[in-house]
């Protein structure tokens, strides 16, 4: 009787849900279409958004109204088709806002919290829903009211419960995912319209009791990933009280799952559904609700069978079903998120959508390039130890027969980027190549550059004669300090100490414009970026016992870079990129305590589906001749999220261990 | 770890038995008929001293393990594909 009703009023409302979707603007209509596959994926036997909540073995959310007018006797005809289908769409348009709110919290899954105005429509639709049907003077604006007012007052405790590290675990106190309160609506509406002689809050409570024991059958199933994120539930706060197992720093996945069967706890939790489902049961009895007491008894008796683990039956023609298991297992996001991350960078070894292609005309050619950020790149993966020496081997090849000009084309100038991570990456090139020679020549012309302005210059010049040909281009970016530092950690990953002297009037020029002007000192890259570069090179330069008067000033101008770090820290990350960058700089400044967890669901929640992230805005480049926009490349972006990620995950591991 | 330190801090234990529900292979090495030495020597790699009631208490999880195992109650989600 139950599923039959339930069939009855999907075929009769559905198609309005769809018509109220396919009208929204485009971006509601984007990010409501996410919430519907999220939906379906989860509380959908078959995974298509038109069966959510229905079946024995999910919570009847979409049903409630339907039921109720059944069971109380009301007949068909316009005036009940009106509020049946005003409640219907009310009830998924509250079940999409649960799922939203939930979505958000989700460290692991792809929802941020720009959905705030999905939130803000969803509940101005619902209520306009109710509106349609409900008087001014009802009764039910005052129930609307406090059951609103109860699940905003819960949903800020269980936010809070996530980041308040003294919060108390009171399981029930974790049972409120939004399903009780949008059934308990429905509920409220149908009771004030239809006013039968039925005690209302009785009503509510046997639905609040329902809800209960399928969200405690939902967070089991889902006890593995919460643990996972770290993340609090109900099932994971009665395991550590029954394990007596501090939820302060959050345990170890495997303690949860061993503890939740080592000491009954999954055993208990099935029994606290089936006594929940059964006195829900008997109320909707008593309350003379049959289809609501048939569900009931058919949930009751599924329980037992999917705790066996059986299959369920049945399933519309042509589809699929599948009844959720007991416990889900699930697969970790950061290695995941790593794995693919990886597939990406190394799918193709040319790294050449990294390049800075211009095909503006520059030097009056229809195409030229730098592959300085590819250098940046591979730099990364070896870091990770990735096997890349071949393509090292090449990158150094081309670099020295391009003369370390920034472009492949004469008319470039050469740059100290360009040698900077010709010297980083040479520790990781095959050892017998010999690349001495070429090397000498262009750092030679470094000393002379050096000697005579005392700094390290972003174009580094006097090294071929053809120069005086290019008394048309316009070199950008001089002044750099983060070109700088970037040629500085090349020269200090190189054994000689030939290049000592200009090593020691670069650094005392850089730390001192650092300490003189802070972050100011980097003119070309994000300023996270320049931060974690600027922070790297003084770690070097501390540790150095060549240079002692610029190690003095090393310290002034890591205090100056820590107060910009710091200020940093307390801002959000304007992206992916950004927060990587500034998980990076923290690492980066031995500032562990700065790091914000957030950040790296920030990185997490924005890769795409093939391992990557979006290219985001890294160096400012020429344009059209007489302009700069800006260089972006999805392989740096993405080898800079994959940096970040795997470096906290390490820090992770090692906190853990 | 002995039994008096395991009943203070069973997190070790705990961390047993919830691999053997995540990690198909260490359950079946760990239950590996074969091998009766292999429940001491997990429970050794993660510091605890197998006795007679520890081993007893483990094997009355892995129980209960196999059998949320072996009925399909602890298996990966469905995927999305389109």
């Amino acid at each position: 009787m139950w599923l039959e009703a339930e069939r009855r009023s999907r075929g009769r409302w559905w198609d309005d849900i769809d018509r109220l979707i396919a009208a929204l603007p485009p971006l509601l209509f984007r990010q409501i279409k996410l919430l519907e596959y999220d939906l379906a994926l989860r509380y959908s036997a078959t995974g298509q958004f038109r069966d959510v909540f229905s079946g024995v073995d999910f919570f009847p959310l979409l049903s409630v109204a339907t039921w109720l007018l059944d069971d109380l006797r009301v007949p068909s005809n316009a005036a009940r088709d009106k509020k049946e289908r005003h409640f219907f769409t009310a009830s998924i348009l509250l079940a999409v806002r649960a799922q939203v709110i939930d979505s958000i919290r989700d460290p692991g899954g792809f929802t941020e919290g720009d959905r705030i105005a999905l939130v803000q429509w969803l509940s101005d639709r619902a209520s306009g829903e109710f509106a349609c049907v409900m008087s001014r003077d009802s009764s039910f604006w005052e129930r609307y009211e406090a059951i609103s007012l109860e699940n905003a007052g819960r949903l800020l405790q269980r936010w809070e419960r996530d980041t308040d590290t003294d919060a108390p675990e009171e399981p029930e106190a974790l049972l409120n995912n939004g399903w009780s309160s949008a059934a308990r609506l429905a509920a409220s509406a149908v009771m004030a319209s239809t006013r039968r002689d039925l005690p209302t809050q009785q009503v509510l409570e046997m639905l609040d009791d329902a809800a209960k024991a399928f969200q405690i059958l939902s967070d089991v199933g889902s006890v593995h990933r919460h643990s996972l994120e770290g993340r609090l539930s109900y099932p994971i706060a009665v395991v550590a009280r029954a394990a007596r197992i501090p939820l302060r720093p959050r345990p170890n996945p495997d303690v949860i799952l061993g503890a939740m069967v080592a000491t009954g706890s999954l055993k208990w939790m099935v029994e606290a559904v089936r006594a929940r489902l059964l006195e829900a049961r008997q109320a909707a009895i008593g309350l003379a609700l049959p289809t609501f007491a048939a569900f009931l008894a058919d949930a009751e008796s599924t329980l037992g069978q999917r705790t066996a683990g059986e299959p369920s039956h049945g399933g519309g023609p042509g589809q699929a079903e599948h009844r959720p298991p007991l416990l889900r297992h699930s697969t970790p996001v950061v290695p995941q998120a790593l794995a693919m991350a990886e597939g990406f960078l190394l799918g193709d070894l040319t790294f050449r959508e990294s390049w800075e292609m211009h095909r503006e005309g520059m030097f009056g050619v229809p195409e030229v390039a730098s592959r300085f950020p590819a250098g940046l790149v591979m730099e990364i993966l070896c870091r990770h130890e990735h096997d890349v020496q071949r393509n090292v081997d090449e990158f150094l090849d081309f670099t020295l027969s391009n003369g370390f000009r920034y472009y492949d084309h004469p008319l470039s100038g050469v740059d100290s980027d360009t040698v900077g991570v010709f010297l980083r990456l040479l520790p990781h090139a095959t050892p017998s190549n010999e690349y001495g020679e070429g090397v000498a020549l262009v750092l030679d012309c470094l000393d002379r550059n050096v000697n005579e302005s005392g700094a390290i210059p972003v174009w580094i010049t006097g090294c071929e004669e053809s120069e005086h040909d290019r008394a048309q281009v316009v070199a950008l970016g001089g002044g750099c300090g983060t070109v700088a530092a970037h040629l500085l950690l090349g020269l200090t990953a190189v054994p000689s100490r030939r290049h000592r002297e200009t090593i020691s009037t670069g650094a005392r020029h850089l730390v001192n414009r650092i300490a003189e002007v802070g972050l100011g000192a980097n003119v070309n890259y994000p300023p996270a970026y320049a931060l974690g570069v600027f922070f790297r090179l003084l770690g070097k330069l501390e540790s150095q016992s060549l240079w002692p008067g610029v190690r003095r000033r090393a310290r002034t101008a890591r205090g100056s870079l820590s107060r910009a770090l710091e200020l940093a820290a307390k801002t959000r990350p304007d992206g992916p990129q950004d927060a990587a960058l500034l998980t990076l700089a923290c690492y980066d400044a031995n500032r562990e305590d700065l790091l914000d967890p957030a950040w790296l669901v920030q990185v997490l929640k924005r890769q795409r589906f093939d391992g990557s992230w979006i290219g985001e805005p890294f160096a400012a480049a020429p344009n059209r001749g007489r302009s700069v926009s800006w260089y972006s490349s999805t392989l740096l972006t993405t080898a800079l999220c994959y940096d970040a990620l795997a470096r906290g995950a390490d820090g992770l591991a090692a906190a853990t261990d | 770890m002995d039994d008096q330190a395991l009943a203070k801090d069973p997190s070790a234990f705990y961390a047993l038995v919830g691999r053997a529900l995540t990690d198909k292979k260490f359950r079946e090495r760990i239950m590996d008929q074969d091998h009766p030495d292999a429940q001491l020597l997990a429970l050794g790699e993660v510091g605890i001293t197998g006795n007679d009631q520890i081993l007893a208490e483990l094997n009355n999880s892995i129980d209960a393990v196999n059998k949320l195992a072996g009925a399909g109650g602890f298996s990966a989600d469905v995927a999305a594909v389109t």
